[in-house]
């Protein structure tokens, strides 16, 4: 794999420079600022120099078409500069007393008297050393975090450089002032600027539909791929049914995943109207649905299968009464077979496919693949069915499933367990795309839609600040709530991934993901959403409903699918076992890199 | 409004013969008084009682937001039966305002400080001992004043809050005053400021003159001139101010318009500041300072005033003959004006920048309750020109 870093493209672009003064400005002046300085602070100057850092890549936890995750060491001794300009107070008596309590105060008559002198500062020289912790996705933007205090030492050059004392002050203020930027603030404004950016990339990318412009500062890891999945995609769609091209227009339309403030807008909107319990709902045209923990997403799936009116869905919550997880399993591979049903089935396995990650992914692949291309080959068989279900899925599903399967693969070749919590939270992902795309295609209940996006709205903020250990408290509590749906799901995704669909998935599905899912929900996402419907009582009694309904059709995979299940317990146990093991290895191997004196962080903390 | 914690300081001094304005550091005390006034913000309430002449307690409460208060106390040894209740005392000794200056005396002499009672010496140095805690801050002020000798002062302030590099810092001052001149050093543990300041008043000198010639000079001296300097130094961050003052303030028996003017100078900061407060009437005060700096050409113009009103209770006829004696700048009309000051009934205070930020505060007294209401007015924002709006309530016993 290469990695394409590319540095001048942020000199090229005119606006970054004075965008990035913006950002610097705004936080050089939110923290309070030293008594001395008496302005504000302005950022004049900020060249980043024609030297880029040298990046070590230590650790990559997370890869995929439209995020990424890794741990860096950064070095770099660049010609980068940045002039401040601002005001300080050349009395120091005035600042000293500034400071102290007033009842204390000596009092001065007048040699407190101020005088403010206009400064220039120069910094140059910058001297960075240190890890870092990059987090990309494309819905998210990119979150850059420094493990440790990575400022080795700077030049501070200013209009006192001829008084020593001033001058030393300076450098000590200013360095201790970096810090904290490098450690707080700057992590802030690249999130911030890489949102701006991936903004304007996606209205750019709305009316062409390339995505490749490159963030430019990031490495553009996702834009190659895209691309080739789009094509993929495309053909796809073509050869596919008359409907299928809506759907894909839809998709690549659907890049309000990154969810721009009109369609924020309009999903307000959404949401207001079904907790006012209004009648009227705005139609989304280019919204994606999701069925998550709510009942109106549980509802669409059931309502999917049926038909695609709400109403259908009503029908099957009473049905929810039967208990008939298992023969909802089968019916869900049964559906997959027949092509009328397939919709349907796909609806109750993405619930809970919720609760279990890799079921709401089988979910996605299912809905789509069937109805398109693989009906067909999903159709060959039930219980086996799960096998060719699995390869539309992979269709369908986006590079996350390819990604998972591989990390699958890696598992099962070291033990069935790399890449536990992350592909957990990726495998989620994927049932609330595939919800989106029943919306879209069957103009879901207002319901529906409105809950999906809700959650997600509500979990993007905890999803950046989200991290692997928020994942794997998910996975743990989501085997015992679904036993039953997960073998079913199991059985399809792992399958699929194994089997020789794998390849084209990729290709195909992945550039449909691309457009849609990988915007609406980010790998982060899919993890916090699934505690939620555990949580929720109602949403546990929707899942029943769709197994139910499911059941209906119950034909033949109770005994596989129980295997199934134990099968994917084991092997989620396993996983988060492994992802702790891992974690644990990477901490050593820091610690280790930092004694052999290769560059001793200094914030970074032994754990002994 | 002076807080009853500084008036009954104020009455200790009165009360040990100490002349606070006798002070370099006092030296444009008018100016401040008239531009520098504080407005109060939000609600505060001070209930304070002097339980018995050695001792008062003071509580405060202040709603800006959230809710917090002080507790103090205070003890002098020297009992302060000149210290009023809030309905009793009079508003010029409850205000900061201009301030009459008066003749310097001639100190104590040492001996007639000492009581000897059997052949043993029994009189013991005055002090004052006064603590205030800061509630929810959980801040510690805390004050030692001692009186060593008739022209020697001790003050050792303190402040402990754990927010404070080192938990806190102390002060200790030590002022020498014989009148004629006035010498303070001081010690701050914060950055080991040491500190030296003093005052020079020219002309007569009260040591030296006769009791009989200074009565007869009364006339003669109708103000005076005072020269000060300042010498900061900061052990620990080497930093040091140094400033000279100049200040010429007509005395009682002046027969003009009572007037201050001060210029202060800060040679290593090329500071300038010059202020100049007259009393136009009886009932007004006008004073304007004005700033500016020869390095960074920085300047600044405050204008204030303070207008007295007192009550109308006097037949017109009797307030026309003293306006008509006020006209004529009669030195009476101040010295013995001590029986009208009963009339007054309340102070406004306001003062203006050249930013057009105004400053207002209506000080006065309801039945027993003393209050201020003050409020802080920034013209150059028209949506919302009142920056902070408040009253303070303060009630003694």
């Amino acid at each position: 794999m290469a990695f394409n870093f590319n540095w001048h493209p942020l000199t090229a672009d005119p606006e970054f420079y004075s965008r990035a003064r913006d950002l610097l400005t705004a936080a050089l002046n939110k923290s309070p600022k030293p008594p001395i300085i008496v302005a504000d602070i302005l950022v004049t100057e900020l060249n980043l120099g024609t030297t880029p850092p040298d990046l070590e890549i230590l650790e990559i936890g997370d890869l995929a078409d439209d995020r990424f995750r890794g741990i860096f060491k950064m070095e770099y001794s660049g010609d980068a500069f940045l002039t401040l300009q601002t005001k300080v107070q050349a009395n120091p008596l005035n600042t000293y007393l500034s400071t102290a309590p007033s009842f204390t105060s000596p009092q001065p008559l007048a040699a407190s008297s101020p005088l403010t002198i206009p400064l220039q500062i120069t910094l140059s020289n910058f001297r960075l050393s240190g890890f870092v912790i990059l987090v990309f996705s494309k819905a998210k933007g990119i979150t850059l975090v420094f493990r440790n205090d990575p400022l080795e030492s700077l030049v501070v050059s200013s209009t006192f450089d001829s008084i020593p004392f001033i001058k030393d002050y300076l450098q000590k203020e200013i360095e201790k002032q970096l810090r904290n930027l490098f450690q707080e603030e700057l992590p802030a404004i690249i999130h911030r600027l890489s949102l701006r950016w991936w903004g304007q990339d996606y209205d750019s990318a709305s009316s062409n539909t390339n995505r490749t412009p490159a963030i430019p500062q990031n490495p553009t890891f996702n834009s190659g791929p895209s691309l080739s999945a789009k094509s993929s995609f495309e053909n796809l769609s073509e050869s596919a049914e008359p409907g299928a091209p809506e759907t894909f227009s839809f998709n690549n339309d659907l890049e309000s995943d990154t969810l721009s403030s009109k369609s924020l807008l309009r999903l307000a909107n959404l949401t207001e109207s079904q907790r006012t319990l209004g009648l009227f709902t705005p139609r989304i045209k280019e919204a994606i649905y999701r069925a998550w923990a709510t009942a109106g997403e549980r509802s669409d799936p059931t309502t999917t299968p049926s038909s695609t009116n709400g109403s259908h869905t009503s029908t099957l919550y009473s049905s929810d009464s039967n208990n008939g997880a298992r023969p909802g399993l089968v019916a869900m591979a049964s559906s997959l077979s027949i092509s009328g049903s397939t919709n349907g089935g796909l609806g109750p396995n993405g619930r809970p496919v919720t609760r279990s990650s890799a079921l709401g992914k089988k979910k996605k692949t299912r809905v789509v693949n069937l109805r398109r291309k693989k009906d067909a080959p999903t159709s060959d068989g039930d219980t086996s069915s799960v096998a060719g279900s699995n390869g539309p899925e992979s269709l369908t599903s986006s590079m996350e499933v390819g990604y998972e399967e591989k990390e699958h693969v890696e598992a099962s070749e070291a033990a069935a367990s790399s890449i536990a919590s992350s592909n957990i939270p990726e495998i989620n992902i994927p049932p609330s795309s595939l919800n989106d795309r029943r919306g879209e295609y069957v103009d879901v209940s207002p319901l529906r839609s409105p809950t999906g996006r809700e959650p997600f709205l509500a979990n993007r903020p905890v999803h950046h600040a989200g991290s692997d250990t928020k994942i794997t408290p998910t996975t743990p509590s989501t085997p015992p709530p679904l036993p039953l749906p997960q073998p079913q799901q199991q059985h399809m995704l792992y399958p699929a991934e194994k089997s020789s669909d794998y390849s084209r998935d990729q290709s195909a599905p992945v550039s449909f993901f691309s457009g849609q899912y990988s915007p609406s929900s980010p790998p982060q996402q899919p993890q916090q959403f699934t505690p939620g419907h555990h949580s929720s009582p109602s949403s546990v009694s929707m899942d029943n409903p769709f197994l139910e309904s499911r059941g209906r059709t119950p034909s033949s995979s109770s005994i596989a699918e129980k295997a199934w299940m134990m099968k994917m317990a084991g092997e989620m146990a396993r996983r988060w076992g492994e992802e702790r093991l891992r974690r644990e290895k990477a901490e050593e191997l820091l610690e280790q890199r930092r004694r052999d004196g290769n560059s001793p962080p200094p914030a970074y903390q032994p754990k002994e | 409004m002076l807080g009853y914690m500084d008036y009954v300081q104020k009455s200790f001094y009165l009360a040990t013969k100490w002349d606070e304005d006798n002070s370099y550091a006092n030296l444009n005390a008018t100016a401040r008084a008239l531009l520098d006034f504080p407005t109060p913000k939000g609600l505060k309430m001070n209930v304070s009682s002097l339980s018995s002449p050695n001792f008062a307690t003071s509580y405060t409460m202040a709603s800006l937001g959230v809710v917090d208060g002080s507790v103090s106390y205070l003890y002098s040894s020297r009992s302060l039966d000149n210290v009023l209740n809030s309905g009793a005392v009079e508003l010029k000794d409850a205000v900061i305002g201009y301030r009459d200056l008066k003749e310097i005396v001639k100190p104590d002499d040492p001996r007639d400080w000492e009581i000897w009672k059997g052949g043993v010496r029994v009189d013991r140095r005055d002090t004052l001992l006064y603590g205030r805690m800061y509630l929810p801050a959980s801040t510690l002020e805390a004050l030692y004043l001692r009186r060593l000798a008739p022209t020697r002062q001790l003050k050792i302030s303190a402040v402990s809050n754990s927010r404070l590099p080192n938990g806190g810092t102390i002060l200790a001052l030590l002022q020498q005053n014989n009148g004629k001149w006035c010498t303070e050093y001081l010690y701050s543990t914060d950055v080991a400021l040491i500190g030296m300041r003093g005052l020079y008043n020219f002309g007569f000198d009260p040591r030296k003159a006769l009791p009989k010639t200074s009565l007869s000079d009364h006339r003669k001296i109708a103000g005076r001139f005072s020269a000060g300097m300042e010498v900061y130094y900061g052990m620990l961050n080497k930093s040091g101010g140094v400033s000279t003052g100049f200040r010429y303030t007509t005395l009682p028996s002046n027969t003009g318009s009572p007037l201050t003017m001060t210029l202060t100078i800060n040679p290593l900061m090329g500071h300038f500041q010059a202020s100049y407060a007259v009393k136009a009437g009886k009932n007004s005060v006008f004073c304007s300072r004005y700033d500016f700096n020869i390095y960074s050409y920085e300047s600044d113009l405050v204008l204030g005033c303070e207008l007295w009103r007192r009550k109308q209770t006097v037949s017109a006829g009797v307030t026309e003959a003293e306006n008509t004696i006020s006209e004529t700048w009669q030195p009476d009309s101040f010295s013995t004006g001590g029986e009208k000051e009963e009339d007054v009934t309340g102070v406004l205070k306001a003062r203006i920048t050249q930013n057009f930020n105004i400053g207002l505060l209506w000080e006065g007294r309801y039945k027993q309750l003393l209050f201020s209401l003050g409020s802080n007015i920034d013209l150059k924002r028209r949506e919302q020109p009142f920056r902070t709006v408040g009253i303070e309530i303060q009630y003694n016993s």
